[in-house]
């Protein structure tokens, strides 16, 4: 049973999430940006600077940006515990990872070793910060046994990702790459993606799926055996190279996620109301592109070696564009103006009318931005090897962007308004 | 007897049953009972009703949904 409630007294102040998610889609734009400025050469292999800046400005900038700012609002809600002093610890991540991320950025576009060794120390103080406060409040947890599971795993693969990362780009400050490098930049992306971001989704969707999307909840055996199977995966992948193991445990992992998102489309295919749903519709796209890039990773010794290098930029574009970004966005939409209304709700009082909660996020621009986002991944895929839909593709991304940043920086002045009129 | 108002937002997807739940109290009459139907436990709602000065008991209904009965303390 999903125990997780929000409660005014555990909840932390609006602004501490809200300036997480208000700066995702800055960082999306950039992206675009970056993108348009390397033209379509970028998707040629993921070992490029500029690939590497990409990536970066997605997985810092857009996703561990919005995962950050969902874990301090979470946290309270189900581990029952406030992050103490949550103003100043949202201080002390955002900042560091705003401007570490630029730096990193920074440091791969242009090669400036300072702006590797900045990113590098910015980037570690915000990962201390954030292990810390997270693991903290996770310790006292006592309910919600599948989530907590899942934001352990997801913390743990964080703290990995960055152990592996913070070295490789403060060496990179240095001058110096040691060849031990070479097997952390293949395991670097593989717990950021699998373990990080993956298992903080799955963990997550045992709670919200059922509740937001109104299906049946996810098989008890399987709230309790993803994310073990999933950090295994990764460990013995990382623990054991050039053996049998890795390809074995990392076949297990990827197909636990898999498993994860067919088990979810089927939910979401047999939930008690079917009215259409631009959330759920993101949903959809991230499940079916989770287990596209899993089935993708388990097949790569059969890739062809000739398009190895293509296949491998694909699988990222899926993980990261096709599985996050859609998952985020489309949780996005729901969150932001459920916590305007909430947090109005909360000020006004039973007696005054607040506006309800698609005064503050209407259907259209929501559907709008779907469509945007839909197209950028529907033409952002073929792009990998047919450069025509290259430009189309990012000028739809830099669109489903802009729609995205419109739409929550809207509702963000709508609540100020609203907030005002109450006096 | 004081007079009953019934709401049912069983089905209703997050957080649509809330805002129902807090329009019908907005609007009832001082002395009245709310009655309600919902799919699960609402809890962020509890917390509201306490703030407010409302009563509030939940029974569990054998289908595996929930009745509420809400009324002002004051």
């Amino acid at each position: 049973m999903n125990t997780g409630a929000l409660s005014l007294d555990q909840a932390p102040p609006i602004s501490v999430p809200w300036r997480f998610f208000l700066t995702a889609p800055l960082f999306g734009l950039a992206t675009a940006l970056v993108l348009a400025w390397y033209g379509p050469a970028i998707l040629e292999s993921r070992w490029l600077p500029a690939s590497a800046a990409a990536v970066h400005l997605l997985t810092l900038g857009f996703i561990t940006m919005v995962m950050a700012g969902a874990m301090m609002q979470m946290l309270p809600v189900v581990a029952g515990a406030p992050v103490p002093h949550p103003r100043l610890v949202a201080w002390g991540l955002h900042v560091p990872l705003t401007a570490g991320t630029v730096a990193l950025v920074g440091g791969f576009l242009t090669g400036t070793r300072g702006a590797f060794l900045a990113g590098a120390l910015l980037l570690a103080t915000f990962a201390v910060v954030f292990v810390a406060v997270v693991a903290l409040s996770l310790a006292r947890a006592k309910s919600a046994f599948g989530t907590v599971n899942g934001m352990w795993a997801a913390l743990i693969a964080f703290a990995v990702t960055a152990a592996l990362g913070v070295p490789m780009a403060w060496s990179f400050g240095r001058g110096a790459f040691p060849a031990a490098f070479g097997l952390w930049r293949d395991l670097h992306p593989l717990w950021g993606l699998g373990g990080w971001v993956g298992l903080l989704v799955v963990g997550v969707g045992y709670q919200v799926v059922p509740m937001f999307q109104l299906t049946r909840p996810y098989p008890r055996l399987m709230t309790w055996a993803v994310a073990p199977l999933g950090l295994a995966g990764l460990a013995a992948a990382s623990l054991l190279p050039g053996t049998w193991a890795p390809r074995t445990a990392g076949t297990i992992a990827a197909l636990a996620l898999a498993v994860f998102a067919a088990a979810t489309l089927v939910l979401q295919s047999t939930r008690r109301r079917r009215l259409p749903d631009v959330s759920l519709t993101y949903w959809r796209v991230a499940m079916a592109s989770l287990a596209g890039a899993a089935l993708l990773f388990v097949a790569r010794p059969a890739w062809p070696a000739a398009n190895a290098a293509q296949l491998e930029v694909f699988s990222v574009l899926l993980a990261i564009v096709g599985f996050a970004l859609s998952v985020i966005e489309g949780m996005l939409l729901k969150i932001v103006p459920f916590l305007a209304w909430f947090h109005l709700q909360a000020r006004a009082g039973l007696s005054v009318r607040v506006p309800n909660v698609k005064d503050f996020l209407p259907d259209r621009p929501a559907r709008w931005q779907l469509r945007a986002h839909v197209a950028a991944l529907s033409l952002l895929l073929p792009a990998v090897g047919w450069p025509a839909a290259f430009w189309p593709a990012v000028a739809a991304f830099a669109a489903s962007q802009c729609v995205l940043g419109w739409n929550l920086w809207r509702t963000a002045w709508r609540f100020r308004t609203a907030l005002a009129q109450l006096g | 007897m004081s007079a009953t108002r019934f709401v049912d937002v069983c089905g209703l997807a997050p957080p649509e049953p809330m805002e129902r739940i807090l329009e019908a109290l907005r609007t009832l009459p001082q002395g009245e009972t709310l009655r309600v139907h919902i799919h699960r436990q609402p809890y962020p709602l509890y917390d509201i009703l306490a703030r407010e000065g409302y009563a509030c008991a939940t029974a569990a209904r054998d289908d595996g949904t929930f009745e509420l009965t809400i009324r002002h303390t004051g």
